[in-house]
């Protein structure tokens, strides 16, 4: 180019951009603007909550946490003293159920679900029908509702005195109050079964590993199960012998007004983690379902053009598969079952919303309350997420 | 097991009749196929030919008639079908690799947990096949990385290394983008020059002119015309052939 | 390849017919072979579960047919369905469903394919609801008792008679213990109930002298006039002493109208009851009870006059009976099932028309833009004015204010849901929008938002609504609870929606914002026009699969402390003594009136064709 014409273009790249048409200003100024807006009404909300608290002669103080406690909670093992222990450690028995149920919940809902999410499958039409009117009808109804019909309605059904309860062997006693049934308890020598049982597992362990490097020297099948089985057994037998007597158990009697000895599970705790499993086992029911659907019925055809037996190609080809469209919506509904416990409330059972809230009721100091409240479901919550992201992450496909 | 004997053949179909619900797909189908005999099978689409040579290894049930591969009977006797199973490779059009094992595992998978070969054992015999497909560099990678042709060749490897007597293909190369199936095709072809008792269901016709010695047309379930290649090619006969042909060629 | 070669087949041209498959392939036998019993395993389980599921059946039927007091339900169908909303503004609830049905209706013709079976489904159920009272009427009266005590002066029956109806009272007294049987079917008085189970236990315990008591007394029929009602054999009268222990009085009414059993002790007149004192169960069969609803006193005496004035009335009304016992089949249909029936099909039948108008039109006008641009502006003007509608204005006289807290039952579960859905829909939007942005504060605002929301259960949200919003709030300090629990409700699902709707935004290639900003397109244009269509028609199942949801948890405030569907059953069986024990009854019917609405639901988002749903394309 030998002459240089002047055009727009020269212009545009040597003038100064005009401030309200220059993008970056325009990003920077929405945000600032976004950001006073959002202060200003969390400014506004807290100026009005202060306020009126004060209007109403109340103060957010957190110290309430020290006060003691009023109510006698019925629930859980505690050194509890209503009237003495503080409100903190109410909280902390509250937790303490809360993660009872949960704990029992989810193994509970996995268990049945994944079952049931199989029978989905089956090719037997019985099976299959009874599972699909299982999962509809559990997913298509409130589980507030489910739990009004298991605690309300079906525990009428059992006796209501204490002399007349339902007797299993054991004896496990079921009235409408609670299902009471034997501890066991260790005694001294107790330690010795444990011993022998965890040198068993060890031994196992080891014997397990052996046979999967037999299997790849020889190509002989691994059995490992049948080597590891019997280990851990020989190793409790032999524990067993040599504490002598390693339990004592106590049974439930029946005194006056209320059984002595044994241990209960309350009617509401029963109910509750019943309630929780049917409703959420549902769910993943459908979730494995889907799972097993989407491997593509073309790894089952090759795997069996192989000559892989129906148990090898679930075990090696098709579970493996399925296992990473389960695990993310299966974390989902495990903090769903976490967080729906707490219609405890709705049952009587004192889980860690329901002792919140009598705190709430008796202080009123609701603010505080809600957020440690708050604070302990996003925790909960959390620590689920995290390990099933990590269990997601250790799964995934690489591709290109 | 199995009958060493050149004469005998190693497929024998009598008869063969399928129903899926009350849709006769393979009507009266009879063919035999000696030992170490190509044999390409062509057709218009829903014409049963996949359906037929997947009865054979017994991913489809045939109702009627009588299939007996290298001396064996398939029937309801799971023994029979396990042995039978154990003689044919198969390989699929949408290849069919298991995503979650590397390309090595793919191939040695079988041979480890069916014929209980020890793992140095198949993975060695594992290279080797793939060495023989032409991407034994690929051994580590997972099929998600490899292109459409590299995955059907190890598809193929992973049936050869069950050592089967007879290799089965469903359109082998109607999935792959046009500069990958030469590549397919010439694994196929070194095959059959190496001795291997193959039977094909593909689109391919060069394929079929210079490879197969015998080719065998489907229509509506059942097998309209049957001749060597120059005979189809050439001088073909029923009413159907040649209309097909027409619309292929 | 094989050195051999072969030989050359031909096939004959004319090609063979094709053949049946054999038997045992297909058809019943088949079906049962390939799916109960294809192998032992597979029997097995066949096996297993079919005991199962019959032993479940039986016993259900057999305790919903024989013992389940279905009344809890059925005696409650307005507190069920509007909670206390004030029965003289009815209308405006029937109005409201109304209009909620006809758009229904339209959207459905208009966007949803039905399947020929669910449409034969509904016709079928709508059949039964209404012929099945119809039918019922023909199934005769269970056999009401009530007792004659001592110490006490017996009551007069009065009921309603039909011409040509047999009426018949037997008399039983009880004279030893061989006599203290239960009766096994029929209605008692519940008064009478109490009093017998107590001198039941006292004869049994030797408290009681049954063989003591001298019973002597006289039954009447006499019409509304007083006059007493004859027989072929004589006017109907008996006298039942030592001499006629027991026995019966059976006559055909005359005419229509009032009736009254009058039952005096003989010698009541002269005032010597001392001697004629004794218990005997009065068994009255094939008369029948009245119903327990307000509107048909009133309809009864508008048609037969009011009643006869007698001292101590006791009126054939079903509220003052017990069911008692086991029922039969038909005393099923007729006690429990043809009044439900009876009182839901007209309404029903309303419903169903007004349905099928809308089905009608949506489908004729399926095509036209201005059927579907009006049905949307429908549904969007919908709300507020359902709601105007609902609430009213203080002082006016034509809508006069019914304060939210009286609304309840399912009138208020729906809605919740559809102002959760409506209000939580373009919030969803706006927090996805924005968590997806490129400015670092609105991003991580939106996202806090997101997170803390979902992490911490819908209860604790409702509460907190509930407590906490009148403190931050100072001029709405005594905003309803209701729309609390709206704002509550509207929260938890916007922050559910704004990570469904992430999803599909997620999926949308970014090449087709290029394309976009290519052509000169703002982020506004772009957003609206190329973006939001396609991510949220690829999320359509799971945004539905939301809303399912918020229907579901709108049981929740049943816990906070309104009275929708769940509270307001909550309130029945623990509110009225007479309705506790039929807890199961009540949270059953309304785990049926739940299940069905959400399985319509999701059974209709599936059948959505994609083209027209939710679209902005019109």
């Amino acid at each position: 180019m030998t002459e240089h014409r002047p055009s727009t273009f020269d212009k545009s790249l040597h003038a100064p951009v005009p401030l309200w048409r220059d993008i970056r200003v325009i990003q920077i100024v929405a945000q600032v603007a976004f950001l006073v807006a959002v202060v200003a009404a969390g400014f506004l909300l807290i100026n009005n909550l202060i306020n009126n608290l004060e209007a109403s002669k109340i103060s957010i103080d957190f110290g309430v946490l020290e006060r003691p406690f009023g109510t006698k909670i019925s629930e859980g093992q505690l050194d509890f003293n209503p009237g003495e222990s503080s409100n903190w450690k109410a909280l902390r028995a509250g937790l303490q159920n809360t993660l009872r149920v949960v704990v029992v919940g989810l193994a509970g809902a996995t268990i049945l679900g994944v079952l049931v999410g199989i029978g989905r499958l089956s090719t037997n039409f019985l099976v299959r029908s009874v599972a699909v009117t299982y999962i509809e009808i559990f997913r298509n109804t409130p589980l507030l509702v489910q739990l009004y019909f298991i605690y309300r309605g079906l525990r009428l059904t059992l006796p209501e005195s204490l002399a007349d309860s339902y007797r299993l062997p054991g004896p496990v006693f079921i009235n409408r109050r609670a299902i009471n049934f034997p501890l066991v308890q260790g005694t001294d020598t107790a330690w010795l079964l444990y011993a022998g049982l965890a040198a068993g597992v060890a031994v196992g362990i080891g014997l397990w590993i052996w046979r999967l490097r037999v299997q790849d020297r020889t190509g002989q099948p691994a059995h490992t199960v049948r080597w590891f089985v019997p280990a851990v057994l020989i190793g409790a037998a032999a524990g067993w012998l040599a504490s002598g007597d390693p339990f004592t158990v106590d049974y439930p009697r029946l005194e006056t007004f209320n059984f002595a000895g044994g241990d209960r599970l309350s009617a509401e705790y029963t109910a509750l983690t019943l309630g929780l499993i049917l409703y959420t086992a549902a769910f993943i029911a459908d979730i494995v379902r889907a799972g097993i659907q989407a491997v593509p019925y073309g790894q089952i055809e090759a795997a069996r053009a192989q000559g892989f037996s129906g148990g090898q190609t679930l075990r090696l080809i098709v579970l493996p598969q399925a296992l990473r469209l389960i695990i993310p919506p299966l974390g989902n509904q495990y903090l769903n079952l976490a967080k729906n416990s707490s219609l405890g409330i709705a049952i009587g059972f004192f889980d860690v919303y329901n002792v919140a809230n009598v705190i709430s009721n008796q202080t009123g100091q609701s603010v505080a309350l809600f957020a440690v409240m708050m604070l302990i479901y996003l925790g909960i919550s959390l620590t689920i997420s995290a390990i099933m992201n990590a269990v997601n992450y250790s799964m995934r496909l690489r591709s290109r | 097991m199995g009958n060493d004997n050149s004469n005998e053949p190693i497929i024998s179909c009598r008869d063969v009749n399928k129903w899926f619900g009350n849709f006769h797909v393979l009507k009266d189908v009879n063919l035999e196929v000696q030992p170490q005999e190509v044999v390409v099978i062509i057709g218009p689409s829903g014409s049963g030919k996949s359906t037929f040579i997947r009865c054979i290894n017994r991913l489809e049930e045939h109702q009627e008639g009588q299939i007996i591969v290298d001396g064996i009977e398939l029937s309801h006797d799971v023994r029979n079908i396990a042995a039978i199973r154990s003689e044919i490779g198969m390989v699929f059009q949408q290849f069919n690799l298991f995503p979650h094992l590397t390309v090595m595992q793919n191939v040695s998978l079988a041979p480890r947990y069916v014929r209980r070969q020890p793992r140095r054992n198949a993975e060695e015999s594992a290279l080797q096949l793939l060495a023989r497909v032409g991407i034994p560099e690929q051994a580590h990678k997972y099929p998600g990385q490899l292109s459409g042709g590299q995955q059907q060749r190890v598809a193929i490897a992973r049936a050869l290394a069950m050592q089967p007597k007879i290799m089965l293909f469903d359109e082998p190369t109607s999935a792959l983008d046009p500069e990958m199936i030469k590549e397919v095709l010439d694994v196929m072809k070194e095959l059959a020059q190496s001795g291997m008792t193959m039977l094909v269901v593909t689109h391919e016709m060069g394929f079929a002119r210079e490879v197969a010695d015998r080719i065998v047309l489907f229509d509506e379930g059942r097998i309209v015309e049957m001749g060597t290649p120059e005979h189809f090619f050439t001088n073909p006969q029923h009413e159907r052939t040649k209309l097909f042909l027409s619309q292929i060629l | 390849m094989s050195g051999r070669t072969p030989e050359i087949y031909v096939a004959p041209t004319e090609a063979p017919p094709s053949r049946r498959p054999p038997v045992t392939s297909i058809g019943p036998l088949g079906w049962v072979r390939a799916n109960l019993f294809s192998s032992p395993a597979n029997s097995i389980a066949t096996v297993i579960t079919l005991a199962l599921v019959i032993w479940f059946i039986v016993s259900f039927l057999s305790w919903s047919i024989r013992s389940a007091q279905w009344g809890v339900v059925y005696n409650n169908l307005r507190l069920i369905g509007s909670g206390l909303y004030d029965r003289r503004e009815i209308w405006r609830v029937e109005l409201s469903t109304g209009i909620l049905v006809l758009l229904t209706g339209l959207s459905l013709g208009i966007w949803a394919r039905v399947a020929r079976a669910a449409f034969v489904a509904v016709l079928v159920t709508l059949g039964i609801i209404l012929l099945v009272p119809i039918l019922a009427a023909r199934i005769p009266q269970p056999t009401i008792h009530t007792l004659i005590e001592p110490r006490k002066s017996p009551s007069d029956f009065v009921f309603v008679g039909y011409k040509g109806e047999t009426v018949r009272f037997t008399l039983t007294p009880q004279t030893d213990l061989a006599d203290l049987d239960e009766p096994a079917i029929g209605f008692i008085e519940m008064q009478a109930r109490a009093e017998w189970s107590t001198q039941a236990r006292q004869a049994r315990a030797g408290d009681l002298d049954l063989a003591a008591y001298n019973l002597v007394v006289s039954l009447r029929l006499v019409d509304k006039t007083g006059r007493t009602v004859s027989t072929p054999d004589g006017p109907a009268e008996v006298r039942f002493g030592p001499d006629a222990p027991g026995g019966e009085l059976e006559a055909t009414l005359p005419a229509d109208g009032w009736y009254v059993l009058k039952v005096t002790r003989d010698d009541e007149a002269n005032g010597e009851r001392d001697d004629n004192e004794g218990y005997a169960w009065l068994r009255i069969d094939g008369v029948e009870l009245f119903s327990s609803q307000e509107g048909q006193t009133a309809t009864r005496e508008a048609e037969f006059g009011a009643p006869p004035q007698v001292e101590r009335p006791l009126y054939a009304e079903e509220k003052a009976y017990r069911f008692e016992g086991t029922r039969t089949f038909g005393e099923f249909i007729n006690l429990q099932i043809a009044p439900f029936f009876e009182r839901i099909a007209m309404p029903l039948a309303l419903g169903a028309a007004l349905f099928a108008n809308g089905w009608v039109i949506g489908v004729l006008g399926k095509r036209e833009r201005v059927v579907r641009r009006w049905t949307l502006i429908g549904w969007l003007v919908a709300t507020p004015v359902i709601l105007i509608i609902l609430r009213g204005f203080g002082g006016s006289r034509a809508l006069p204010l019914v304060s939210t807290s009286v609304w309840g039952g399912l009138l208020l579960t729906m809605l919740l849901t559809i102002v959760g859905i409506t209000a939580s829909f373009p919030l969803g939007v706006a927090l996805a929008l924005g968590r997806r942005s490129d400015l670092p504060v609105i991003k991580w605002t939106c996202t806090l938002f997101i997170e803390t929301i979902r992490g911490v259960p819908l209860i604790t949200i409702l509460f907190m609504a509930k407590l906490i919003v009148p403190f931050f709030w100072s001029g709405l300090s005594n905003i309803d609870l209701t729309i609390r629990m709206m704002i509550g409700l509207t929260l938890f699902s916007a922050a559910y929606l704004a990570e469904n709707v992430r999803g599909g935004l997620q999926i949308i290639p970014y090449g087709q914002i290029e394309a976009a900003r290519a052509l000169g397109l703002n982020p506004f244009l772009t957003t609206t026009f190329i973006v939001l269509p396609q991510a949220l028609r690829a999320v359509i199942p799971a945004i539905v699969g939301q809303f399912i949801s918020l229907f579901k948890d709108t049981s929740l405030v049943a816990v906070v402390g309104l009275f929708e569907l769940v509270g307001i059953v909550d309130t029945i069986v623990s509110g009225q003594p007479i309705y506790r024990p039929y807890q199961r009854e009540a949270y059953f019917f309304i785990a049926i009136v739940y299940f069905v609405i959400s399985y319509a639901m999701s059974d209709v988002s599936r059948r959505l064709e994609t083209s027209g749903a939710g679209s902005l394309r019109q």
